[in-house]
């Protein structure tokens, strides 16, 4: 039985992560870059998943389940923020929700 | 690291204070949803909880006492009580100020007291985590319930606003730190950042006969530093910090300001200095760059700032800067192999201190400034207020002076402690960035002291009283308290610098 090494899926993992980062920092619509770190969150779980089956340990799985828990809350919150913006607004584009000059 | 014994009460133990924070901030957050008039209740609950963390960090600090739990994955030692004792404060000192704040919500004023409380569990669980998971948890644990109080204001646009970057920016460096974590695991087979170092680590310079785990460490630990960088707002990662700062209400900020800085550094502590010690002759130069350039930029961010809360801001990147120093020096140390470095973590703990009062302090007389909390204050209002109200003026100053760390103040000190610290490596490069610190510092005595300037040397505007100064019992007695604290710290540094001995023996297993 031949078996994918570990490298292969880092490699994988790290061009999801590459694209999810080029994507946040390209789209400026709010919910696409909220799924832009989804990308980027779920090339860490199959590291870490990939991990766990090359090192022989189950860490790495359980940590992969509590990233997805994870992702899920910071979506609803970001959600429920994205629907506060709108109301204000009427826009979740970035470049209008720029009131404050940084 | 793989244990699967059932939880004990030793596990338990470990996490008291984190157990004691969650507890009380979840009954403060039922009581304040379920009641119509429970805002007060929760405040109580919460600021029950903040006493008694402070109280068992207090009573505890300087005993040299360490506890694992969760198969090492979290350790209650003398650091962990160092950092939550700061956090704590923080927390109590907020609520406080958060009072005027709240009375003027129509909505949901019952839960603010209850995320606090939770934000400064994630801050708990940072400070003792010795799992790089259960420091990525803290972190969110930290981060969401900031998230929302950022936006607390949902009608207020700069509110809103505020939130949504906080999120962005905080969402997008969570994952980056989860992926640095990832490769940190594929690479060393473990999350522990004690079994971390024991293992491949251990082999340290010489670990290069396998590229590919030398480049996924390298990577991976690059990454999670940005990661951190993001959340304690270190250049160049600070760029959201004076926007979020200014738009969100102003107790909020405060807290913003001095806990997940003073977490995030111990954390960044005491994972490079525990688990990543063997390759400090890596991070630690790049750390001595991100140091220096952080503190240039918020102090010189801060000299063109006509506004409270953002001046603040740029200053508070400043200090989050120094508090860097510490860690830089003993990475310095680490990598010569001296086993000196667990010194430089009272440097930390002292100034986490000293900076929580003073910029509380300032905070608190800050939002006087106006009768609202959501907008930011022109400092010009300031002029006239030493011939109006002595007491707070003074308070200002003593603030003001303390951050500039004029001697002999609490800002003296802790700045020694950390200047002390990093001399302590003694290499070129250190002593150059400690210069450049000492220049920091004396650009930054230009603004902080301007505030003292307008307060006494300039007569009062005859607008009247509506555009000046709205003194707030609640600000007050935070201004009473901080001022306590720091004169407390300047008269008695020894009470945080005589736990030195304790927090250097309880660090390492």
């Amino acid at each position: 039985m031949q078996f994918v090494p570990l490298q292969a899926y880092v490699v994988v993992a790290a061009l999801l992560f590459v694209i999810g980062a080029a994507g946040f920092c390209l789209r400026r619509n709010v919910l696409v870059m909220l799924m832009c770190v989804e990308l980027m969150l779920t090339a860490a779980s199959i590291v870490f998943v990939a991990a766990a089956r090359a090192h022989a340990d189950v860490n790495g799985q359980v940590i992969a389940l509590f990233l997805i828990a994870l992702a899920a809350v910071e979506v609803a919150v970001g959600l429920a923020l994205v629907v506060a913006v709108f109301h204000n607004r009427r826009s979740v584009d970035v470049d209008t929700v720029a009131d404050l000059k940084g | 690291m793989i244990g699967f014994e059932p939880i004990g009460l030793s596990d338990l133990g470990a996490v008291l204070l984190v157990l004691i924070l969650v507890l009380f901030g979840l009954a403060s957050l039922l009581v304040g949803s379920l009641f119509r008039r429970g805002t007060g209740m929760s405040a109580w609950l919460s600021a029950v909880g903040f006493i008694l963390t402070g109280a068992v960090c207090a009573i505890s600090l300087g005993r040299g006492e360490r506890t694992e739990g969760f198969a090492g994955g979290y350790v209650l030692d003398d650091l962990t009580h160092g950092l939550v004792l700061p956090c704590a404060i923080a927390g109590l000192l907020t609520i406080l100020l958060a009072m005027r704040y709240l009375h003027t919500l129509k909505h949901g004023a019952g839960e603010f007291c209850g995320l606090l409380s939770l934000a400064t569990a994630g801050m708990a669980v940072m400070a003792g985590a010795q799992d790089l998971i259960v420091a990525f948890f803290g972190v969110e644990l930290l981060s969401v319930p900031l998230y929302i109080m950022a936006a607390y204001s949902r009608r207020d646009r700069l509110s809103n606003e505020s939130g949504l970057k906080y999120l962005m920016i905080g969402s997008v460096s969570s994952a980056i730190m989860a992926f640095g974590i990832a490769l940190c695991y594929a690479a060393l087979g473990t999350t522990n950042i004690v079994a971390m170092a024991e293992g491949s680590l251990a082999a340290g310079p010489t670990m290069v006969d396998n590229a590919f785990t030398t480049a996924t460490t390298g990577v991976g630990l690059g990454l999670l530093v940005v990661g951190l960088g993001f959340k304690a707002a270190l250049a160049p990662f600070h760029m959201w910090a004076p926007d979020v700062y200014q738009g969100a209400p102003t107790p909020v900020t405060t807290f913003f300001s001095v806990g997940p800085k003073v977490a995030a550094v111990g954390l960044m502590y005491r994972v490079l200095l525990v688990g990543f010690g063997d390759l400090a002759h890596f991070w630690a130069p790049v750390l001595g760059v991100i140091a220096v350039l952080t503190m240039t930029v918020g102090n010189l961010g801060a000299l063109y700032q006509s506004r409270g809360k953002r001046m603040l801001a740029y200053s508070g990147i400043a200090h989050a800067g120094y508090m860097l120093l510490a860690v830089i020096g003993a990475g310095a140390l680490r990598a010569q192999g001296s086993s000196e470095w667990m010194a430089a973590s009272v440097a930390i703990v002292f100034y986490g201190m000293a900076y929580a009062f003073m910029n509380l302090g300032a905070f608190a007389a800050i939002s006087q400034l106006g009768e609202g909390d959501l907008e930011d204050f022109s400092l010009e209002r300031l002029k006239g207020l030493g011939r109006r109200y002595p007491w707070s003026a003074g308070a200002l100053a003593l603030f003001m002076v303390s951050l500039t760390g004029i001697p002999i103040t609490a800002g003296f000190w802790g700045k020694l402690t950390l200047f002390s610290a990093a001399i302590s490596g003694q290499t070129v490069w250190l002593s150059v960035v400690v210069v450049l610190a000492a220049i920091n510092s004396a650009i930054s005595a230009y603004y902080y002291l301007r505030l003292v300037a307008y307060s006494y040397m300039y007569e009062p505007e005859d607008t009247g009283e509506a555009h000046g100064w709205v003194s707030s019992q609640s600000g007050g007695w935070v201004m009473a308290t901080a001022g306590l604290g720091v004169i407390g710290l300047a008269l008695f540094p020894a009470v945080i610098l005589g736990a030195a001995e304790a927090l250097q023996k309880s660090i390492m297993p």
